[in-house]
């Protein structure tokens, strides 16, 4: 490389100035702090647990929105010719790899690379044979779950490549690695860096194996909220992050390595910025819908849920009316067409939509918790962020879709199945029956001849709509709540389910006795 | 897609078919396989007027008279109504049947009933009617009753019958009905009933004007005449059970006389309109029940009325050996509580015997285009 291209390799392309950062109701992280970042280098940040060195790539990732959830973020961030300011902009420079690699584990490696690719700008050449040649011992039709660590860590850097950003975040990148493999990440690193250019930034504890590969290392001084720079030596950070620990001052701090600039840094062309919003594709649209789809209406244990409960309440209201009647001998010729009809309305208008809704709540909630529980949890709704992916649409819109889906369906299916069942309960009874004569009396007032469409099909969909609808959406309230740890899931899913039952039985409540009032003032026998 | 995957679809659709044929059996019936036995008939013209997009049920009668549901009669146009017998139902042709379509009406119900009923029925009511007369005589006999009911009754009577015959209608109705009943009738009546009681009455009859002189001239100066005598004589002859049963059976020849019947029924509606619109029954009715004379004998009729109704009303209702209600016969009922005019279709098979002779009375319908 000659100096001239040294030079252009390591200008500045990104400047952070006045950076104030403070979580929701949590203490100040960052205050008025100066950032800036050449191309071409790799600059460790180090710093004591805890002290807001994920929320800073977090923050420049777009991973966390300082305009949501209650952040209190300021500052400016100029990279080429554009200056965002934290307050108001989300910023979406840094690509992340997040610690846990927040791959999603329900696509397959090839997926979670198409998914980025899709949402992103197309990426050069040059970026485009680097990546290949970091997974190219990597089957990428398998499942993220079947890749072994260094796998799916190397995967995560390439979609996070791929996500075309200026800045490349690595969050606790060698982590639960051995020595060597700390190293050989390390080097790869390197060796990434110098073919594409882009500035790498490491979050690290261990730094001590990646310090061979550094050009810079900062430490974030928890107490005086500031971002120290230090001379690329082990020792040097060691004494910081101790003198940080004990409430003093590094000593780094008044030894910086390179000379602060008065004046504003003057930045070369980074290349093209990814779009901060979010895109919407429409085969990965549908592809989630069909997904949720599938999961929350059509899959066996959905159907069956539904099947069996309709089984049960065609079933047992039948045959225990017609069976354990007070003086049934005398009683069943009188009221056999009135019970036939009244058992129609009972079951087709209240149970069966009861049934589908409470089962079908009771299980999608429970899914909805833990599928998104677990991606928060996971750091994957952050990733799809960071990555541009528009979850609100893929998860949110689609869950809610596909339950609005669901409750139709299901809803249909379930006064089908009850209908039938109480038709073969009734002909068990009855065996010199004819089940015409059932369906004659048992519709006379739910669908007599001559109406188009079941009397009523507006007030069961009135309530398995809304009940199950509504219980995705507390299911997913309750998977986006923030999670610490697994136990934070397990929470959720039972709140969720909780909540989610309360407002189905209240809803389906309060409607049956508006329908109930409604329906007897107008009462009357038409067979 | 793994053939795990591939079996999980296959099996999600198994269900969803399975759902989407229940609902097709529940709320269609079989869609394939089904034989029509359908046949139109012509409407009878007193069906014209009645209405209705449900349709009405048809029923087979078994041989205890106890009914099944076999199909649907829908009213296709004023003209015109289709009886649709359900697919899962074996049965001849029905086109080859005979149909009656029977009015929801009390007379319906009673040709339903089957004839072994009808006799109990009979029996039933003879038996309360016994009572009644029993009771009837005990209370007018009763000088309590002479004395301060016998003429408010009368005046109530005479005026409704007045008023009955008042209506030019029943008038002539009612004449034409005398002159049959002469023609045909009277030598009965002369041979049987007024055999035994002619004497009686001679005898009422000229106690009527014997007794005094007073009497006499009650009678031709102001037009008087103390019927108490006569009022005795009747309440002596339906005391005789002889005069009574052939009382009865007279009665129930006339009964069985479409003629009379009709003539009966106009006559007996229009009498009860104008003695029960008449204020002062209902005044008379609670004084008599009031009396304490009367109490004992009311509340034996009471008692015998309201045991009488409850088995005249299970047999008329109740078919087979356990009297078990019968759907049809419910119907029926049903539909007279409704106040609405409907009907309901009998199937007879070829050859098949009624359990209920007065069925024969009702028309069969005729096949339309026939």
């Amino acid at each position: 490389m000659t100096d001239a291209a040294d030079a252009l390799h390591r200008a500045p392309i990104l400047s952070g100035a006045g950076l104030s950062i403070a979580p929701p109701a949590g203490r100040v992280l960052l205050q008025d702090v100066d950032l800036t970042l050449n191309a071409g280098e790799i600059v460790l940040l180090a710093g004591p647990s805890g002290t807001g060195k994920s929320t800073l790539i977090n923050m420049l990732s777009g991973a966390i929105d300082p305009r949501e959830e209650g952040w209190q973020a300021s500052g400016r961030i100029s990279y080429g010719d554009r200056v965002y300011d934290l307050a108001s902009d989300r910023v979406a420079i840094g690509g992340v790899v997040f610690q846990n690699f927040a791959l999603f584990d329900d696509l397959t490696i090839a997926d979670n690379l198409a998914i980025a690719r899709d949402h992103s700008d197309a990426i050069g050449a040059n970026l485009k044979a680097a990546i290949d040649r970091l997974i190219e011992d990597v089957d990428r039709r398998q499942p993220v779950g079947s890749a072994s660590g260094g796998q799916r860590q190397r995967v995560a850097i390439a979609r996070t490549l791929l996500g075309n950003h200026p800045v490349l975040f690595l969050d606790e990148p060698n982590s639960g690695l051995d020595v060597s493999s700390s190293r050989q990440l390390a080097q790869l690193l390197r060796d990434l860096v110098d073919e594409i250019g882009i500035p790498v930034v490491i979050i690290a504890h261990h730094f001590r194996h990646l310090i061979d590969v550094a050009d810079r290392v900062v430490v974030l001084d928890s107490n005086a909220h500031d971002l120290v720079e230090l001379p690329v030596d082990s020792n040097a950070i060691e004494a910081a992050l101790n003198a940080v620990e004990a409430g003093d001052v590094p000593t780094a701090y008044q030894a910086p390595s390179r000379p602060v600039p008065d004046g504003p840094v003057a930045l070369a062309e980074g290349g093209p910025l990814p779009d901060a919003t979010a895109r919407w594709r429409w085969n990965w649209g549908m592809r989630y819908f069909f997904r949720y789809v599938w999961e929350l209406c059509f899959s066996p244990s959905a159907l069956l849920f539904v099947g069996l409960g309709c089984t049960i309440v065609g079933f047992v209201t039948t045959w225990f009316i017609f069976m354990y009647l007070p003086f049934r001998d005398y009683l069943l010729p009188v009221i056999h067409s009135d019970a036939l009809a009244g058992l129609a309305f009972s079951e087709l208008r209240v149970l069966a939509p009861l049934m589908a809704a409470v089962l079908i709540s009771v299980r999608n909630s429970s899914l909805i918790t833990a599928n998104i529980g677990h991606k928060v949890y996971a750091d994957q709704i952050k990733s799809m962020r960071n990555l541009n992916v528009p979850h609100r649409l893929y998860i949110n819109t689609m869950i809610m879709t596909a339950s609005g889906v669901a409750a139709v369906f299901l809803a249909a299916a379930a006064v089908c199945l009850t209908a039938w069942v109480a038709m073969m309960t009734w002909a068990q009874i009855f065996p010199d029956g004819s089940t015409y004569m059932w369906r004659d009396q048992f519709f006379q007032r739910l669908w007599p001849p001559g109406v188009s469409f079941l009397v009523g099909w507006d007030w069961i969909l009135a309530k398995t709509i809304p009940s199950i609808v509504g219980a995705s959406a507390i299911a997913l309230y309750f998977g986006y709540r923030p999670k610490h740890d697994v136990l934070d899931i397990n929470k959720a899913i039972a709140q969720s389910l909780i909540w989610g039952l309360s407002f189905v039985l209240s809803w389906q409540s309060i409607l049956t006795l508006i329908e109930f009032k409604r329906v007897s003032a107008r009462l009357e026998a038409t067979f | 897609m793994s053939l795990r995957d591939a079996a999980t679809y296959l099996f999600s659709l198994l269900i969803v078919a399975g759902f989407a044929v229940s609902g097709v059996y529940a709320f269609h019936g079989a869609p394939i396989g089904v034989t029509e036995n359908t046949a139109e008939f012509e409407r009878p013209g007193w069906a014209r007027e009645i209405d209705n997009h449900v349709g009405f049920p048809a029923y087979r009668l078994r041989d205890d008279g106890s009914s099944v549901a076999i199909g649907r009669v829908a009213m296709l146009s004023p003209e015109r109504l289709r009886l649709a017998v359900f697919p899962d139902v074996q049965m001849a042709p029905v086109a080859q049947a005979r149909v009656l379509l029977l009015e929801t009406n009390a007379r319906s119900l009673l040709a339903l009933v089957p004839d072994t009923s009808r006799l109990k029925i009979a029996k039933d009511m003879e038996r309360v009617a016994r009572s009644m007369r029993d009771r009837f005589v005990t209370i007018v006999r009763d000088p309590a009753f002479d004395e301060a009911y016998r003429n408010r009754l009368q005046e109530i009577i005479v005026d409704a019958y007045r008023t009955v015959r008042a209506d030019p209608g029943l008038d002539l109705a009612t004449d034409r009905a005398i002159e049959i009943y002469r023609r045909e009738y009277a030598p009965e009546l002369s041979n049987t009933l007024l055999l035994a009681a002619i004497p009686r009455l001679r005898a009422a009859a000229l106690e009527m004007m014997i007794p005094s002189w007073q009497g006499m001239l009650d009678l031709l100066s102001e037009g008087k005449v103390d019927y108490s005598p006569l009022g005795d004589a009747a309440a002596d002859l339906l005391r005789n059970d002889a005069f009574f049963d052939s009382l009865v059976l007279h009665a129930l020849d006339l009964g069985r006389d479409r003629r009379f019947w009709r003539v009966g029924v106009l006559l007996a509606d229009a009498f009860i309109d104008a003695v029960s619109d008449d204020p002062r029954t209902e005044a008379l009715l609670d004084d008599i029940s009031r009396d304490p004379a009367f109490h004992a004998e009311l509340q034996v009729l009471e008692r015998e009325a309201a045991a009488a109704t409850t088995t005249i009303f299970s047999t008329v209702v109740g078919r087979g050996p356990d009297m078990q209600p019968d759907a049809l016969a419910v119907r029926i009922i049903r539909y007279i509580l409704l106040r609405r005019p409907r009907v309901v279709a009998v199937v007879l098979q070829e050859g098949e015997a009624p359990p209920s002779g007065m069925l024969d009375r009702f028309i069969p319908l005729t096949k339309a285009g026939s």
